[in-house]
């Protein structure tokens, strides 16, 4: 199953892409047909489609009327290379013009008083030439006289040129048949008989008031010659069928019957590519954003673009391209250099791919959105109507207030404008009256507010000062504050319940401790009790007699053990009293002293006290005397039999110091700091009485009363040090001399 | 001499057997019972002088059967339990328990203990009160004789423990440093009067009490002086 759906997974990925390519394929496709069909059929455009026949084409009948303008011009208007040589077909304006505009000539002063003669060779003066203007006549008459002859010359020069381009044309159509006739029905031109044009399916007959058209195009237009409506000539034309090779007409004729065969391919190439194109879009669209059906969806980057502002994007990219498409088609069009046209559909295909690109990634992004339902959500207007609402449902706090008191303002502003609208009528009374209940409501409102809000500053500040059976009652909170308000009450219960929790934890603990040491003294009494009763009985045996004495004394160290245990998890767990109060120093190492004087005598130690100013500390006095014990007891266990033991009590700073100096008697090769840990011993073989509490006791004393205690090695000096707080009561302080009458119960 | 009823009453039968061997010892009767119910039926059957109840015990524990036993008797209810700590000991004697004492407990102290407490009860009063005499419990000082006795027994004191004892018993409740201490016993200024006092107070702590270790009337205030317990 999880192999299977693995499989699925990644052949998805594989397919997204597969299909992704394929799209744009189809697109690329697409764009070559279309370059391909503008370019073959730009001369016929649709006829290539619903046109059977090359003579029903417009292109068909525009070269058709070009040869036409050939025979008009040829046989109509100059009719032969004579008449243009003599100078009959000269036309006198356009010569002139012609001239004066080569020759730079402004009509003027001096054209207007003269004329040019009939032969173009000289100027007749028929006015008087101003006498400033005689350099400029005498020009201009040069210019005349020498200069317009050869112009003449040129200009009939053209009209042979003319003349002969279009007989040369027209023996070029060899499909083109025609003759022209003269007013009297004479033919005076023309490269076939009447009967055979007559005969011809495709022909054209042209006279100044009688055309017939046998041309069979449907967009027909007349045939229109200013040259043939001036004379009385009759045009006879027609286009051979079949037609036969080499000429215009059959190389245009060539090119549509291309265009059309090509046509049904470039079709079925378009729309199988756009089919291609459909599904690979239905197939991205149900594909994307997902790993399976239904699953979660994935987000891209350009998801998170507002959908509008997306959509606006996308628009303006199209229109941009379109825009720029249209100048580089014009281009293409207006027939280009090949090198420019190619670069020019180059960008067009670049252009038309990145609109492909843009279109799909849009199309895709949407989908993915309507997928997860979030399309409408993600769009600015949403998100706007979003932000709006919020401020008034009173979710942000800020908002609600503005809202509030913008609604406050214009109320009284509408109130105030209608007074004053009314001034002078029964009306306004009625506005003052609205004005003063209106702001009345509203002060009534703001207090009960503020009274919510002071409800909830009482309840968090019962709550910071650790009184949790304070609850905020939320009904008689007003709507603005009741967010700020169930805020506070999550708080509180949250805070409640850590709280339940540490002291259910916390009794846990100390019932562990108590039910612990319960379950070892009971039987301990037992071993203590009946080895006592052993030792009363009169045993004969001396070797059980030893025994027992054992069995008492260690019986003993058990219960001193099992104590040491209770008491380190109990300090280690701060599940100690402490009772803090004036404690002197030196009287306290002086008490302990007088305590343990045996055993220090026994151990064959001296004490030595250096305390020169009298200290006061702040601390319980139990735990120091605790502490003390555990001090003295280690040095009578570890000392050095007869040496001194140093005790110094000072004040360094605010803490009250007191330092314990002895010499090991067992080298101490092992890190001195570790002694304070639980169950280390100076003694590794722990063959020593003691429990390797005592010190990690005394530190968790220190500590639970807010000193700390150290211990330093150098060389066999041990040093322990015990810092605590000194006392600080101002009142205390003066009156240290006195004693404290009043001291608390020692229990 | 009469013989005293002593209910002995612990979920431990071993520790139950025990006391009771050390109790005969000293000519006490001794009547064992094993849970609460089986106390309060052994009181109602006998005649019962003392009471020796652990507190934690299946069916009915110490603490209630002493509120039970407070409502129709006055006899001396000594509490044995393995609980040491000070709110068990404040809890037990609130409780309407005359004595407390902790497990695992020296059997000689347990005896001492049974002892003054028997001494309180059938005693109760029967001394005439002498002028000169200044009692705390059964702390007894008689400034004629200058002598001290403890439960009646006379106790040797030297003359400076004697002094101390008599200062702190006359100021009962009112804690003294070890200058002052030593000033007004010494009658000399002190210097550096080092652990004289606090030597002496323990000395005068083995003499006077069943377990020096946690004393009922000459008591330590850590780091302030020393008291005598007003009882």
């Amino acid at each position: 199953m999880a192999i299977k759906s693995k499989k699925y997974k990644s052949y998805q990925t594989k397919w997204q892409v597969l299909v992704t390519v394929c799209f744009f394929i189809g697109a690329i496709l697409i764009f070559f047909c279309g370059m391909i069909f503008t370019n073959i059929s730009k001369n016929w455009w649709l006829d290539a489609v619903n046109v059977d026949s090359f003579y029903d084409t417009k292109e068909f009948r525009n070269y058709f009327y070009q040869a036409l303008d050939q025979v008009v011009l040829a046989d109509i208007y100059y009719k032969s290379e004579d008449e243009i040589e003599n100078g009959s077909k000269i036309d006198r304006e356009e010569l002139i013009e012609g001239f004066k505009r080569y020759y730079y000539i402004v009509d003027g002063v001096i054209t207007g008083n003269t004329k040019i003669n009939e032969d173009y060779n000289g100027l007749e003066v028929h006015g008087t030439i101003p006498e400033k203007m005689e350099s400029n006549f005498l020009e201009y008459k040069d210019l005349v006289i020498n200069r317009l002859p050869v112009y003449k010359e040129i200009y009939i020069q053209n009209q042979l040129d003319e003349y002969r381009s279009a007989i040369r044309f027209l023996e070029g159509l060899n499909n083109f048949c025609y003759y022209v006739e003269d007013g009297k029905g004479n033919v005076v031109a023309g490269n076939a008989t009447p009967s055979e044009v007559n005969h011809m399916e495709h022909n054209i007959m042209l006279s100044r008031e009688f055309r017939s058209d046998n041309l069979s195009d449907t967009n027909y237009y007349p045939y229109v010659s200013s040259l043939l409506e001036q004379s009385d000539y009759q045009i006879y034309a027609a286009v051979k069928s079949p037609l036969v090779k080499e000429d215009g007409f059959y190389e245009l004729s060539k090119d549509f019957y291309f265009a059309k065969e090509a046509m049904p391919c470039l079709f079925g190439v378009t729309i199988a590519s756009s089919l291609i194109l459909l599904f690979c879009l239905i197939f991205l669209i149900r594909v994307t954003g997902q790993k399976e059906k239904g699953g979660e969806v994935h987000y891209l980057a350009v998801d998170h673009i507002y959908n509008e502002i997306h959509f606006l994007l996308v628009a303006l990219f199209a229109l941009f391209s379109i825009f720029a498409d249209m100048t580089l088609l014009n281009n293409v069009f207006e027939g280009a250099r090949a090198f420019w046209q190619f670069v020019f559909i180059t960008l067009l295909g670049l252009i038309y791919i990145a609109d492909v690109a843009v279109g799909l990634s849009y199309i895709l992004s949407a989908a993915r959105q309507i997928k997860d339902k979030r399309f409408f959500q993600n769009t600015l207007i949403s998100t706007w109507i979003r932000k709006i609402s919020a401020l008034f449902t009173g979710a942000t706090f800020r908002g609600w207030m503005l809202l509030i008191m913008l609604t406050y303002g214009m109320i009284n502003c509408i109130l105030v404008f209608f007074m004053c609208r009314f001034w002078y009528s029964e009306w306004m009374a009625l506005f003052l009256l609205g004005l003063v209940v209106f702001n009345g409501l509203c002060v009534y409102l703001f207090l009960r507010s503020l009274r919510s809000l002071s409800r909830i500053m009482v309840s968090a500040r019962e709550t910071s000062e650790g009184n949790l059976h304070h609850p905020l009652d939320l009904a008689t909170i007003s709507p603005s504050f009741l967010n700020f308000a169930e805020d506070i009450a999550n708080i509180q219960d949250g805070l409640k319940n850590a709280v339940e929790e540490a002291v259910r934890g916390e009794r846990m603990k100390t019932d562990l401790i108590t039910n612990v040491s319960h379950d070892l003294k009971t039987p301990l009494t037992s071993i203590i009790t009946y080895v006592d009763l052993l030792q009363q009985e009169n045993l004969v045996n001396e070797t059980a007699k030893k025994y027992v004495g054992v069995l008492h004394d260690k019986s003993y160290r058990l219960k001193q053990l099992i104590e040491d245990l209770i008491e380190v998890s109990k300090v280690s767990s701060g599940n100690v009293n402490v009772e803090k109060m004036r404690v002197d120093y030196r009287q306290l190492v002086m008490q302990a002293l007088g305590e343990m004087e045996e055993k220090i005598a026994d151990a064959g130690l001296e004490l030595k006290i250096s305390c020169p100013e009298p200290v006061f500390i702040d601390a319980d006095g139990r735990h120091m005397w605790r502490i003390l014990e555990n001090l003295i007891s280690n040095a009578v266990k570890y000392a050095m039999a007869n040496s001194r033991v140093y005790v110094d009590i000072f004040v360094v700073g605010d803490s009250g110091i007191l330092v314990m100096k002895n010499i090991s008697a067992d080298p101490i090769d092992f890190d001195a700091t570790r002694l304070t840990e639980r169950f280390v011993r100076g003694d590794e073989s722990r063959t020593t009485e003691g429990s390797g509490l005592g010190l990690s006791i005394t530190r968790s004393l220190t500590e639970v009363q807010g000193g700390t205690f150290g211990v330093e090695m150098d060389g066999d000096l041990f040093k322990a040090i015990v810092r605590m707080p000194l006392w600080k009561d101002a009142e205390d302080q003066n009156s240290q001399e006195e004693e404290p009458e009043n001291a608390e119960e020692q229990e | 001499m009469e013989q005293f009823n002593i209910l002995v009453c612990d979920d431990d039968k071993s520790i139950v057997d025990a006391i009771g061997i050390y109790l005969k010892q000293e000519n006490y009767h001794v009547i064992k019972a094993y849970n609460g119910i089986e106390a309060l039926q052994a009181l109602e059957e006998n005649e019962i002088h003392l009471i020796l109840l652990d507190i934690m015990m299946p069916k009915l524990d110490g603490l209630n059967a002493t509120v039970k036993i407070r409502e129709t008797l006055n006899i001396p209810i000594i509490i044995l339990s393995a609980k040491s700590e000070d709110t068990d000991k404040i809890l037990g004697l609130n409780f309407g328990a005359d004595d407390y004492i902790t497990k695992p407990f020296n059997p000689l102290e347990l005896l001492a203990r049974v002892k003054s407490q028997m001494r309180r009860y059938t005693s109760l009063g029967s001394i005439a009160e002498k002028s000169n005499v200044i009692k705390i419990g059964d702390l007894e000082l008689d400034k004629d004789a200058k002598s001290v006795r403890v439960g009646g027994e006379s106790v040797k004191l030297t003359a400076t423990e004697y002094g101390i004892l008599q200062l702190l018993m006359e100021n009962a409740g009112k804690v003294f440093s070890i200058d002052q201490i030593y000033e007004k016993v010494w009658n000399e200024l002190s210097f550096a009067p080092e652990n004289t006092v606090s030597v002496h107070i323990r000395r005068i702590r083995e003499k006077i009490e069943i377990n020096p270790k946690e004393p009922k009337y000459l008591k330590v205030v850590w780091g302030i002086g020393y008291k005598i317990e007003k009882i």
